[in-house]
């Protein structure tokens, strides 16, 4: 049963991941800031992270950099979901920290979420 | 003696021809009778209506002068040879009825012969002997042709001091007619009606002078300042009804009349305003045009002051000061008409800002003042360019609005639409300053409708710039804000549909999709206000790059085929040559039909852009015939063609430098006034047919500024129940 991290700062989506992901029968842990989820991450080692980047503190961008840096982490895969929208800027620094994809909440469902998460997962 | 005769006829001919008045004809005169007849006294007196003057008299001392004049009534023996026309000789004074006292007690022998000159008795002319006398015939008949060569004389001297008077009053009469004229290029009227009436008292030799001007809301004739002669009090009393005295009589019968003794009614209306001390009147209407706006009177304190003859010129006179009445108060119009301008231009809030045709400022109102920081003194005369920021503009507005980048040539020209507006300008303070400003500029036309300027309107809008921004921002936000909820409810209702929380029935499956389907809508909502927001403040990102647009076509048609399908709709998108690339009711022919279109545009956008079109199509063309069961209430619009079969074609046309998609559809349509409004923000056509199609009434303006973003252009060609045409071009790569 893959093990999926969703950094999600807003309660409402987390909350609506995190049932989504249980129903199809993975194992959830939620994290509700980019400190939180970087803590989370090293502990939990899941097989997957969902990762916000609009978050206070420490966005995902720095998430994603403070994940690179530990060996053990350093390889989970990880899913851009924002609501930031396409603007390039973005998409290539996510790119170039090497995360597997980049959703945008309003555009995906949450089945397409599951989708991209179980391709990430195949793509190990 | 006939030697004597001659002479005296000859020197009195040449006396006669010479004299210029009366004394000057009478002492020579009288030189001449005193020497051929030999007497000791003489006169003339002279016929004035009906009374009998003395205008001339020696030898008989001073005091004669001071008899009054002898009416026709008193008789006497003056009167009797006036009358017969014939010489009266008497002996002995003293058994006569004779007039004068003095004479009757100084002299004792007279003759009186009439002054006759081509028929007309103009006066007597006697002699006197101080001791008894008798008078030959010939000396009777040499004093009778004296007698009548003074009587031509004297009409002589009559006529040239006729003639004086009339020059004289001619000349006052120019004189005035060079006042009336000179009345538009004085400011003070007052001062110019004062010396009118003064003058026109004078001319008449009158004591006082006033205007009654008729008031329209009492009906009265009230006499108003300036008045000549009369005290505050005086004129402030000086009224009367309309048809009351003499006043009123001239202003009712529009005509001047002369009163030599005063009537019961004007002596009242004089003795209201103090001034019976006046014992005659002249009075005259004052008509401009066929209104008469009041009466002008001279008054004086003697009576019979008046001579009819006075009342003609008086008359000509009186319309004169009519004139300058009139004037006067179209002045005091025009003046108050610009003192509510100014008074209007100095209330509102907006700057106004006039210049003439050479760009040289030639107003400044209070507020232009207090926004700009400059008085109107430091700017009369000076170019716009003072105020007006030359730098200000990046970038030339769009066609149309050429008030622009604050330039003072680029002014709109009176060739213009009247009235032209635009927020986006810069304007200087005085101090140096810059500050966004509203503008309004407008032609100023005279009565030929030549334009003599510009008068500019403008407003500073830094403080509206401030809220609009936040405005922005906070719609912004709340619409992003939004979005989570909606992801929110999407994610769970898609677990319900898709079976995650357990089997739902059909019931609960369709209204569960309701809620999905009415989420949607929300979320397209907040999409395309996201999209106004991000247009508006300019943070759309359009990156045009070469790309293929049939390929984008076909990709947008099958995103929409369902849509398409569930209202039985078919879309066929065909080549510039023809050839049909996709067609939804037949499976697509052996292989990629590539038909390699490129343009240079935004993919993204461009997939934005014809999802919008193509679903607009879709939602406003009514179901084709497979649907027409379920969709009750689009029964009616197919009705009238059972074969009716919905359909969406798209083509392509190259034109030029331009690649032009052609998205019709078989749909409602639209009148040209929709046509007009429809690709502004929030319009929607709301008929009874669109009533149930949902929408936001963004999506076209969001279509037409994106593709205007990539230098294409949008239209619509469409008629009511004829459907529509939507055409948008973009630059070929």
């Amino acid at each position: 049963m893959p093990k999926i991290l969703i950094i999600e700062d807003d309660e409402i989506l987390s909350k609506m991941y995190a049932k989504k992901f249980t129903s199809d029968g993975y194992q959830v842990v939620v994290a509700y800031s980019g400190g939180e989820g970087i803590l989370t991450a090293k502990k939990e080692k899941p097989n997957c992270i969902l990762l916000d980047i609009m978050m206070p503190v420490v966005d995902g961008f720095q998430v994603i950099r403070e994940l690179k840096k530990d060996p053990d982490v350093k390889n989970i895969p990880i899913i851009i979901l924002t609501n930031l929208g396409t603007s390039e800027i973005f998409i290539g620094e996510a790119k170039r920290l090497g995360v597997k994809d980049y959703l945008i909440k309003y555009k995906t469902s949450a089945k397409d979420v599951v989708t991209a998460v179980k391709k990430a997962l195949n793509e190990k | 003696m006939a030697e004597v005769v001659l002479d005296s006829l000859s020197a009195i001919s040449k006396i006669a021809a010479e004299a210029k008045d009366l004394p000057s004809l009478w002492e020579p005169l009288f030189d001449v009778i005193l020497r051929t007849l030999q007497v000791d006294a003489g006169t003339i007196m002279t016929l004035e209506d009906d009374l009998l003057v003395r205008r001339v008299a020696k030898g008989m001392g001073e005091e004669i002068m001071k008899e009054p004049p002898i009416p026709e009534s008193k008789g006497g023996i003056s009167w009797s040879v006036v009358r017969s026309g014939k010489p009266a000789i008497i002996t002995d004074i003293a058994k006569e009825k004779i007039a004068s006292k003095v004479l009757a007690a100084s002299m004792h022998s007279l003759v009186t012969v009439p002054m006759i000159t081509r028929g007309q008795t103009v006066g007597v002319m006697s002699v006197f002997t101080k001791k008894q006398r008798a008078f030959a015939d010939k000396d009777i008949d040499l004093f009778i042709t004296i007698a009548n060569q003074a009587a031509v004389a004297i009409v002589s001297i009559r006529s040239t001091e006729l003639l004086e008077e009339n020059r004289r009053r001619l000349s006052e009469l120019e004189a005035l007619n060079q006042l009336s004229k000179t009345v538009s290029t004085l400011f003070d009227f007052d001062e110019t009606l004062y010396s009118i009436i003064g003058l026109i008292t004078r001319i008449f030799k009158a004591d006082k002078g006033v205007l009654l001007l008729f008031d329209h809301n009492d009906r009265l004739l009230k006499a108003t300042k300036p008045a000549f002669n009369l005290t505050e009090a005086q004129v402030f009393d000086f009224r009367c009804r309309s048809d009351e005295g003499v006043s009123g009589q001239s202003f009712c019968k529009g005509i001047p009349l002369m009163l030599n003794k005063i009537d019961p009614e004007t002596e009242n209306v004089l003795s209201r305003a103090k001034m019976s001390d006046i014992k005659s009147v002249l009075v005259a209407p004052l008509k401009v045009k066929s209104q008469t706006l009041g009466v002008i009177h001279i008054l004086s304190s003697k009576e019979n002051n008046f001579a009819q003859d006075d009342l003609r010129l008086f008359s000509i006179l009186s319309s004169q000061a009519a004139v300058v009445v009139n004037s006067s108060y179209m002045y005091r119009d025009i003046e108050q008409e610009r003192k509510k301008d100014e008074a209007l231009l100095s209330s509102i809030a907006e700057g106004v800002l006039a210049v003439d045709n050479n760009q040289k400022i030639i107003l400044l109102n209070a507020a232009g003042e207090k926004i700009s920081g400059f008085l109107q003194e430091e700017l009369l005369g000076k170019k716009v360019d003072i105020i007006m920021n030359n730098n200000s503009h990046p970038e030339p507005l769009g066609e149309g609005s050429s008030v622009n980048a604050g330039s003072a040539d680029k002014l709109p020209d009176s060739s213009l639409s009247a009235r032209n507006d635009n927020d986006n300008h810069t304007l200087l303070r005085r101090d140096g300053t810059i500050f966004p400003a509203r503008l309004s500029v407008a032609p100023i036309r005279d009565a030929d409708d030549k334009g003599i300027g510009k008068i500019i309107v403008f407003s500073d809008i830094t403080h509206e710039l401030e809220v609009e921004q936040l405005k922005r921002e906070l719609i912004s936000i709340a619409t992003h804000e939004l979005r989570t909820p909606i992801t929110g409810i999407k994610g769970y209702l898609d677990m319900i549909l898709s079976g995650d929380t357990g089997g739902v029935n059909s019931e609960t499956k369709e209204v569960v999709s309701e809620v999905t389907a009415i989420n949607q809508k929300l979320a397209d909502l907040v999409d395309d206000l996201l999209n106004v927001g991000r247009i508006e403040q300019g943070r759309i990102e359009v990156k045009p790059v070469a790309m293929d647009l049939t390929n984008s076509i076909t990709e947008a048609l099958k995103e929409l085929s369902i849509q398409a399908k569930g209202k039985s709709l078919e879309m066929v998108f065909s080549s510039p040559q023809g050839r049909t690339i996709y067609s939804s009711s037949e499976p697509p022919a052996g292989g990629e039909l590539r038909s390699n279109i490129m343009v240079k545009a935004d993919p993204e956008r461009v997939r934005q852009i014809l999802i919008n079109l193509i679903g607009n199509a879709i939602k406003y063309t009514p179901a084709g015939k497979s649907e027409i069961r379920n969709q009750k209430s689009e029964t009616n619009l197919n009705s009238q063609n059972p074969n009716y079969a919905g359909k969406i074609e798209i083509s392509l046309e190259q034109k030029g430098s331009e690649i032009i998609c052609h998205i019709k559809d078989s749909g409602i349509g639209m009148d040209k006034e929709a046509q007009k409004s429809l690709f502004t923000k929030f319009y929607r056509i709301k008929t009874e047919k669109t009533r149930q199609i949902t929408g936001t009434g963004l999506g076209l303006w969001i279509c037409k500024q994106i593709i205007e973003m990539m230098s294409g252009k949008i239209w619509v060609e469409s008629a009511e129940g004829k459907g529509s045409t939507f055409s948008f071009s973009l630059p070929i790569a």
